[in-house]
């Protein structure tokens, strides 16, 4: 039973380029797909490469020591050869996994607010002549610009 | 007996007065309750409105002519009667005590120039002071000549401009004459029309009247100028600094030529701008001048708008007349400035009436029409839905707000004399933000209620509408339940292009738009902060994202966001949009319009680069 890294309202985030670099490496191994090949998989109904590469790329990411792992899922998943499973594995976890981050569901919630944050300091500014304490707004109960927390 | 003699009289009354308007009527088409409820109730309603606006224009003409007249006077010669400016009994009176006491200041500078001298003090300058103080002592005696050269050299410009120092004689006749071409047959116009033209009339009278009262400033500063001269001239004797300490500015040589040469100009300035105004309106009245009018229904209004021109003309010479007057009299300057904001707030209050009922009437007459010829009811429903369009176009809060708007944003593309432009936005802003506070502590159900309620008929209660909408926009609990009205809240405050950003599957069409263009319009980081995380449900807001935009999702996006946008991750529904989209490019090469294909290509592309990616990306796993 693979044990989760992540506390409550976290998540594994990659960054936006990540399918590039993803596709990069599987080229380096035989893996890579074009777009067309992906769709004709996608209607047939079976599995594309990318995607289970993206699944264990995640899983890794996620869960307690996934990475220890990775040697023997990619081996079993693509029916690699020991040595290119190895290496493969090895790129994964220096080339992508090292993009992964933790990101709270309150640093998103941050990066929201502080656009709304300037519109509010301006308001205040106007009514009170004062900007007002950063660290009191974050303190306030009734912060409506956060998105709420499931 | 008394009893009987009563009823014959009541008898013989009704018979006398069914007796003179019973003829009028045709004998077959006569019904005694539409006789009444027309001719009679009808006729005195009418007789009632075209009495008021009979007043009204009497109103307005007698005020126009009032300021003409009064402007007229005071800048005729006759004002001042035989009376000149530099030799009348105050100006004469004045001047020969201040001659006097300049005198004595002449023996004082003697004095301390001797002193000087004496103790040897080098800033007395006794070889300059001397001949200057001897030039000062000729000089005191001639000064109302001096002053009265330049005087006269003014007063010959002004007269100049203003044609021998009159108005033209028929200025007011011949617009009154240009106001009754507005031929009105309809009273209830006729009324609306003879409002405005009041409320033009009186800023009229305004504006002539501050002209008329800057003349009279002028007379009655120049001649504290004249009288007050000696004293200035001997003021040019003495080192600047001592004298500053001993003479109030007015009395100082240099000061007292900037204040003698403005008065003596502002005439001049004030001339000239009246000279354009009245050329302006005798030239709209006479349709000599070609200001176009509109067509259409604002076609009778054409007139009326164009004597905002000269208005518009008097009142910027007044303002910049005004800003001289307030460096010299603050007083002064200051009740030129509350009078002015009144003209122009009648001209304001005028223009916005007339064209919100009008621009209401008009976009209700257009939504009558549209909607009687929908309804399959033919030219008699069209102009049916035309003329009630018209009247709920007029009538209804946001038919006239939005006439207000046009008018205000108008007002705010003016230069010198507009509002800030975004004023009124500002205003309506502050005032629907006000409501949102106060009602950011109900529900969901009570804001829901306040959103729906068709009720609403005045300003406060759409606004209270808008403020609702905006609330429910913020806590992302739009739907298509409770956006009913939100057309009519945009002209209040709620920001309906801010909630397309967030629901544009709801909000999007209501706005004139769809879902692809408002998706479009944002950028990645916009779209991810803007989009509510039910859109991201929706296959259509999915197809109209683009690469970057869905990146941005699953690398910074909410897990709400990622968790709706992993629930299209389904083969059937990708597929169906898929071959929808293959379908909408068959039938555009079928059509073989290029732009039509590159259209449907691209939307193909684009929803099969967004499926590779929601596949093949970590985050959406």
């Amino acid at each position: 039973m693979e044990k989760s890294i992540l506390q409550k309202f976290e998540r594994v985030a990659f960054p936006e380029n990540i399918t590039s670099v993803i596709s990069v490496v599987m080229e380096k191994y035989g893996l890579s797909e074009t777009d067309e090949e992906i769709l004709e998989k996608l209607s047939k109904g079976q599995d594309t490469e990318s995607e289970k590469v993206a699944k264990i790329v995640k899983r890794a990411a996620s869960t307690e020591n996934g990475a220890e792992d990775l040697f023997l899922e990619i081996k079993e998943v693509f029916k690699l050869p020991d040595e290119d499973a190895k290496s493969f594995a090895k790129e994964i976890k220096e080339k992508i996994l090292i993009l992964a981050q933790k990101i709270s569901e309150e640093e998103i919630a941050e990066v929201v607010s502080e656009e709304k944050l300037k519109s509010k300091q301006d308001f205040s500014e106007k009514k009170e002549g004062s900007l007002p304490k950063i660290s009191s707004y974050h303190s306030s109960k009734e912060d409506i610009y956060k998105e709420p927390i499931e | 007996m008394k009893v009987r003699n009563k009823k014959i009289i009541i008898a013989f009354s009704l018979l006398v007065f069914l007796g003179i308007l019973v003829p009028f009527k045709s004998a077959l088409a006569w019904d005694i309750f539409s006789f009444i409820r027309d001719d009679i109730v009808g006729n005195f309603t009418k007789g009632i409105v075209w009495a008021l606006s009979g007043i009204f224009a009497y109103a307005a003409s007698f005020l126009l002519e009032t300021g003409q007249s009064f402007l007229a006077w005071v800048i005729s010669g006759d004002f001042m009667g035989s009376v000149s400016m530099t030799n009348n009994p105050i100006v004469n009176y004045g001047w020969a005590i201040t001659r006097d006491m300049a005198n004595i200041f002449l023996l004082l500078g003697l004095v301390v120039i001797g002193l000087g001298i004496i103790l040897g003090l080098e800033e007395y300058q006794a070889k300059k002071t001397i001949p200057r103080m001897l030039a000062m002592a000729l000089l005191i005696n001639f000064t109302p000549v001096i002053c009265g050269f330049f005087i006269d050299f003014s007063n010959t410009l002004m007269n100049y401009l203003l044609g021998g120092g009159t108005l033209p004689q028929n200025l007011y006749t011949v617009v009154v004459e240009g106001i009754n071409q507005v031929n009105q047959t309809d009273p209830y116009s006729s009324l609306l029309i003879m409002l405005v033209w009041f409320i033009f009339g009186f800023a009229g009278f305004l504006a002539y009247v501050l002209y008329g009262l800057l003349f009279i400033f002028r007379y009655i500063f120049l001649w504290i100028l004249i009288i007050f001269s000696p004293i200035a001239f001997v003021s040019n004797i003495f080192p600047s600094d001592k004298i500053k300490n001993f003479f109030p500015d007015f009395f100082q040589w240099q000061e007292w030529w900037k204040q003698f040469l403005s008065w003596c100009a502002i005439g001049i300035y004030a001339a000239f701008f009246i000279l354009l105004a009245s050329k302006l309106m005798v030239g709209v009245a006479s349709n000599t001048i070609g200001i176009s009018e509109p067509a259409g229904k604002l076609a009778t209004w054409g007139k009326i708008f164009s004597y905002v021109f000269p208005l518009i003309l008097l009142f910027i010479g007044i303002d910049s007349v005004k800003k001289i007057v307030e460096q010299k009299v603050p007083g002064a300057g200051k009740v030129m400035g509350l009078a002015q904001t009144a003209g122009i707030a009648a001209v304001t209050a005028g223009a916005g009436l007339a064209v919100g009922v009008a621009a209401g009437v008009s976009a209700g007459a257009t939504v009558g029409a549209s909607r009687g010829a929908q309804e399959g009811v033919g030219t008699l429903g069209k102009i049916k839905g035309t003329l009630k369009g018209a009247a709920m176009g007029g009538a209804t809060a946001g038919g006239r707000e939005e006439g207000a708007k046009w008018y205000r944003k108008t007002a705010e593309k003016v230069p010198y004399l507009g509002p800030k432009p975004g004023t009124y936005e500002a205003e309506l802003r502050g005032k629907t933000a006000e409501e949102e506070k106060r009602l950011d502590k109900l529900d969901k159900k009570d804001l829901n209620y306040l959103a729906q309620d068709k009720t609403v008929l005045t300003r406060e209660g759409n606004i209270r509408r808008a403020a609702a909408l905006n609330i429910l926009n913020k806590r992302g609990e739009l739907d298509e339940t409770n956006t009913k009205y939100v057309k009519e809240a945009q002209s209040f405050g709620f920001n309906a292009e801010e909630a397309a950003k967030k629901r544009p599957s709801i909000m999007a069409e209501k706005i004139g738009k769809n879902t692809e263009d408002v998706v479009k319009g944002m950028d990645p980081e916009e779209f991810r902060k803007s989009i509510h995380e039910k859109e991201l449900e929706n296959i259509d807001v999915f197809a109209s994202m683009d690469l970057r935009k869905l990146q941005e999702i699953g690398a910074k996006g909410s897990s709400k966001k990622i968790d709706a946008v992993k629930t299209l991750n389904n083969k059937t529904v990708l597929d169906n949009k898929q071959n929808e989209f293959e379908a909408k490019l068959a039938a555009a090469k079928t059509s073989r319009d290029p732009q039509e294909i590159a259209k449907a290509q691209a939307r193909l592309n684009n929803f099969k680069t967004l499926r590779v990616d929601l596949t093949g990306n970590p985050n959406f796993q």
